[in-house]
């Protein structure tokens, strides 16, 4: 059974972002990238049944322009046993759709069982990709996985439901998105590092896919939220209290 | 042109949050329909029916509603023949799942995540965990959205709409779905809730934070945690409060041990008032707080909760 990861390169989640002087994008130049932390999330549980024999196969896909490689050694690292880069040129990012779309072809190619990837990336905290891949796939869609476990021919998951946990199964082929609560990545040594440069990695041109661009959503502008007023420091519980009754927010 | 709303449910409750989205609907265009499913009872269609500015509801009989996969839903909403320009559904909840399934049906990219709709029909929404604000023009012909329901006020009660009844959902998903039994909830929703309490690391212990639950039971207030908490095993995974957890509305959260960092921020952006608690001066919490008390925590629960018992 051949899982697919895609993984997704983004500014690391604890900078300090800011506007780009020009607009329309955050200062990314000599700014840390990481692996997404979603993303990396699905590649250590995939990697945990690749090492478990439940798959035969893990292969990792970014799409990105040359700096995308870096998310794709790490995933090598991780257990991976294979990966493809998808290059795109750094001007031009593709949408969620689009990548959909660039998936789908691939798996054609690769015919995995199951294809794997956070359930949002850090940045936009979008949640778009996962289920539009299934959707165009007619495969199942397991969205925001906390648990995930492989049983009888299909997946089984649980995810949050406005609260509550609900509990999903489905045949492979599927897709699944995965949350943090799924699993923790485990440090990578240097023998792992090391033994990832002999695995294969291989590049071709994401404009190779011949993926249509489609109309949608598109970003105009990029600004700070308004800043939030100065706050009002009490010395002790019931000042607090009183301020709160004055206003009217407590009884 | 007509929205579709996907309306967000559980057992026999219509959850606050399609009130919500609802209101949203509204600032897009004037004819809102809203899907339910429903059981033989419709009595979640007749809580829809209910909210101010809906014209329809579309009513699909189920018998188990809870454990309708998100893909049979999007396959039964009716398509933009039948005179729908925009669907709605709720960034948490099943119109996460279902709008961009539906988007993918269509050939069609959804637009998810939305804060903020503006006059000229632009929409927000955070990113970088809501230190910058997006702006997205979405010229297409049929528009997908979610939006994050804590931004929108919910609608208030009107007069009932008329009820349509659609043929019932066809249960022939690959996927099935299962329950635990719905343990009683005492405590108000975080979603839905007035006034919401939070712990953080700064509160040390899972005692500390069993207390921080009397406290939001004397102010009958929903219970929250930073991502921290539940990783200490302190709270459940459903009591998180953040970017990748519950993002919420109340009129006064009060966050106590917690730093403020960014991921957590994101999930009280609307917030009407926030009160932070923390030892540290310099948390980050402070200067997105409106009160602020610097202060050992295990020291401030106690008098809290004393001046708070003399209320009730």
């Amino acid at each position: 059974m051949k899982i697919l990861v895609l993984v997704r390169r983004v500014i690391d989640p604890y900078v300090v972002v800011r506007l780009a002087p020009e607009g329309g994008d955050i200062v990314r130049e000599q700014q840390p990238h990481t692996l997404n932390p979603f993303d990396e999330v699905a590649l250590a549980s995939a990697a945990r049944l690749r090492r478990e024999d439940a798959a035969s196969e893990l292969v990792a896909l970014a799409i990105g322009p040359d700096r995308a490689a870096d998310t794709l050694r790490t995933a090598l690292a991780m257990g991976a046993d294979r990966a493809i880069h998808l290059l795109t040129k750094a001007e031009a990012s593709p949408t969620p759709i689009e990548i959909a779309a660039a998936l789908r072809q691939i798996i054609d190619e690769e015919q995995p069982a199951l294809v794997t990837m956070g359930k949002q990336g850090s940045e936009d905290d979008a949640h778009e990709t996962a289920p539009l891949l299934a959707g165009f796939l007619g495969w199942s869609y397991l969205p925001d996985a906390q648990a995930m476990a492989m049983e009888a021919g299909g997946v089984r998951t649980s995810f949050d439901l406005n609260g509550a946990i609900v509990r999903a199964f489905a045949p492979l082929p599927c897709v699944v998105s995965c949350d943090l609560q799924l699993a923790a990545a485990g440090p990578i040594g240097l023998a792992q590092v090391m033994q990832a440069r002999r695995k294969p990695l291989s590049s071709r041109p994401f404009s190779d896919l011949c993926i249509e661009p489609r109309p949608g959503p598109k970003r105009i502008a990029l600004s700070q939220p308004p800043a939030h007023p100065p706050c009002r420091l009490v010395a002790d519980a019931g000042e607090l209290v009183a301020a709160l009754q004055a206003e009217g927010v407590l009884p | 042109m007509t929205v579709l709303v996907i309306a967000e449910t559980e057992g026999n409750l219509l959850l606050e949050t399609t009130a919500r989205l609802v209101a949203a609907a509204r600032r897009i265009d004037s004819g809102v329909h809203v899907l339910v499913i429903d059981d033989e009872a419709q009595s979640l269609s007749d809580a829809a029916r209910r909210l101010a500015g809906v014209d329809r509801v579309l009513s699909v009989p189920c018998r188990t509603p809870d454990l309708l996969p998100a893909d049979t839903i999007a396959a039964l909403l009716p398509r933009p023949e039948a005179g729908y320009a925009v669907y709605l559904g709720a960034d948490g909840g099943r119109g996460r799942q279902v709008v961009p399934l539906l988007a993918a049906s269509l050939g069609l990219a959804p637009l998810t995540g939305v804060s903020a709709i503006a006059e000229d029909h632009h929409f927000e929404r955070p990113v970088h965990a809501g230190a910058l604000i997006e702006r997205l023009g979405y010229d297409a012909p049929v528009r997908l959205l979610t939006v994050r329901t804590a931004a929108f006020s919910p609608v208030g009660p009107a007069a009932p709409c008329p009820i349509e009844t659609l043929a019932p959902a066809a249960l022939d998903s690959r996927i099935t779905l299962t329950r635990a039994a719905a343990e009683p909830r005492n405590r108000p929703e975080l979603e839905s809730a007035r006034i919401v309490v939070a712990g953080g690391r700064g509160l040390g212990s899972r005692d500390n934070f069993d207390r921080l639950g009397e406290l939001a039971d004397r102010l009958d207030a929903a219970l929250g945690a930073s991502r921290v908490a539940v990783d200490m095993g302190w709270a459940e995974n459903s009591a998180q409060i953040g970017q990748t957890g519950r993002q919420i509305a109340p009129e006064l959260y009060i966050a106590i041990g917690i730093s403020g960092a960014p991921q957590h921020l994101a999930g009280i952006r609307e917030a009407r008032r926030v009160v932070a608690i923390n030892r540290d001066a310099e948390a980050p919490i402070f200067r997105h707080a409106d009160y602020g008390l610097v202060a050992d925590v295990a020291q401030v629960l106690p008098q809290l909760l004393q001046l708070l018992a003399a209320k009730t």
